[in-house]
């Protein structure tokens, strides 16, 4: 049996290592190309997911918001200032006779249990009133009320006001009640009170135009006496019937 | 990682196969290719900043596998039990004698010291002439012409001779 020759075994060799070299056409590529979008576009993925995960976990922490005792689907506790702000700066208005302008006026924080004679059809469940009666002022309503009022007069928040008190200086109190929702407007009553026992209340309608609360009613009240828009009333010396 | 002459990636595109083929015929397996490749290119990327000035840096990457395929094989007998590459016994049956004759070229290849099947490889598979070869391999040229003769002698002792 003849033996290979070196240039024999040179061929064969050649032969074999070009066989075996496709072999490595079977591997994957180690090294591709790699297109930024698709990364991008999955870690983009990756923050969404995590962000409403996040949010979830944010939202379930959070405890659930009291019901109204309003229509739910009303944004209430966006336009209830809106509304107690309207009713004011027409009150405030009104009483403002004479050229006597009020250094101020002095808002209560505290909702007034009085619904405007409709407490038997509330009670009823016949219409909606919020807040509360007693319930207080939430800080967006009192930031509402003043934007409102302001240019009628600088507006001020106490705890409690007492009709009885003689207040010194041209500073009235406003007490207000429950918004009531009657469908197409809204009622609410308003308590302006001078001090010294003299008060007017009344109820005042409102309806929303292009946004806005209007006064599109108001009580017929007698205006107050003049005397007690004098300058220089105190609680100590109230004018006649003030 | 971009340098002033070819970016290490762009390297690794053009000479990845290459190199993948030099080393399953140092190796004599597809994955011992890749791991030689992948470690020459690891080695590679931290000094690329120096390899791809070099006037050939392929080359030098070729020499690189060479290198490590030589070192490797020095510390898989050191440290490593190398698993038995499954041997295809030749069969004269469905193939012919040519093929069985590769066959049993490339097992009794695997077999060879590294050394000789270095040499073999770079004679034959890579066509380099003996004097680079002793140049890649950093020994005399009449080193590399006894070893690719102990290496054919071998061959030629083990093969089956071709039949008539």
């Amino acid at each position: 049996m003849p033996k290979l020759t070196d240039a024999e075994l040179g061929a064969l060799l050649r032969e074999t290592f070009v066989s075996k070299q496709d072999l490595v056409e079977h591997l994957p590529e180690a090294t591709k190309r790699r297109n930024a979008v698709l990364p991008l576009l999955a870690a983009a993925a990756v923050l969404v997911v995590l962000a409403g995960v996040l949010y979830g976990v944010q939202s379930a922490g959070q405890p659930e918001p009291a019901p109204s005792v309003s229509d739910a689907a009303a944004p209430v506790t966006t336009v209830d200032g809106d509304i107690w702000g309207a009713a004011i700066a027409m009150a405030a208005r009104r009483f403002q006779s004479g050229g006597v302008k009020w250094e101020a006026v002095q808002v209560s924080e505290q909702v007034s249990g009085q619904v405007s004679g409709q407490v038997a059809e509330q009670s009823s469940g016949r219409f909606n009133a919020t807040p509360a009666p007693g319930e207080t002022l939430t800080a967006l309503d009192k930031r509402r009320i003043a934007q409102v009022v302001t240019p009628v007069a600088p507006v001020r928040f106490t705890a409690s006001v007492s009709p009885s008190v003689c207040a010194p200086g041209r500073v009235p109190s406003v007490i207000v009640g429950p918004i009531i929702d009657k469908g197409d407007h809204r009622e609410v009553r308003v308590t302006f009170v001078l001090g010294c026992g003299v008060s007017r209340g009344g109820t005042y309608l409102l309806r929303n135009s292009n946004g806005s609360w209007k006064v599109i009613g108001e009580p017929d009240e007698p205006q107050l006496p003049a005397t007690c828009l004098m300058d220089g009333q105190t609680g100590a010396s109230p004018g006649s019937g003030c | 990682m971009t340098t002033g002459a070819v970016s290490f990636d762009e390297m690794v595109r053009t000479t990845e196969r290459r190199l993948l083929r030099l080393g399953l015929m140092l190796s004599g397996s597809l994955h011992g290719a890749e791991d030689l490749v992948q470690t020459v290119f690891a080695r590679a990327h931290r000094r690329w900043d120096r390899i791809s000035s070099l006037d050939h840096p392929e080359a030098y990457l070729r020499t690189m596998v060479v290198n490590e395929f030589l070192s490797w094989r020095r510390l898989l007998k050191n440290h490593e039990i190398p698993l038995a590459e499954p041997l295809d016994q030749p069969t004269d049956d469905d193939i012919g004698a040519r093929q069985a004759q590769r066959d049993a070229t490339w097992r009794l290849l695997a077999a060879l010291p590294r050394r000789q099947r270095t040499v073999l490889v770079l004679r034959y598979y890579e066509d380099l002439p003996d004097d680079e070869i002793a140049e890649l391999l950093g020994i005399a040229p009449g080193t590399v012409r006894s070893n690719a003769a102990r290496g054919l002698a071998t061959l030629r002792d083990k093969l089956p001779a071709e039949e008539d």
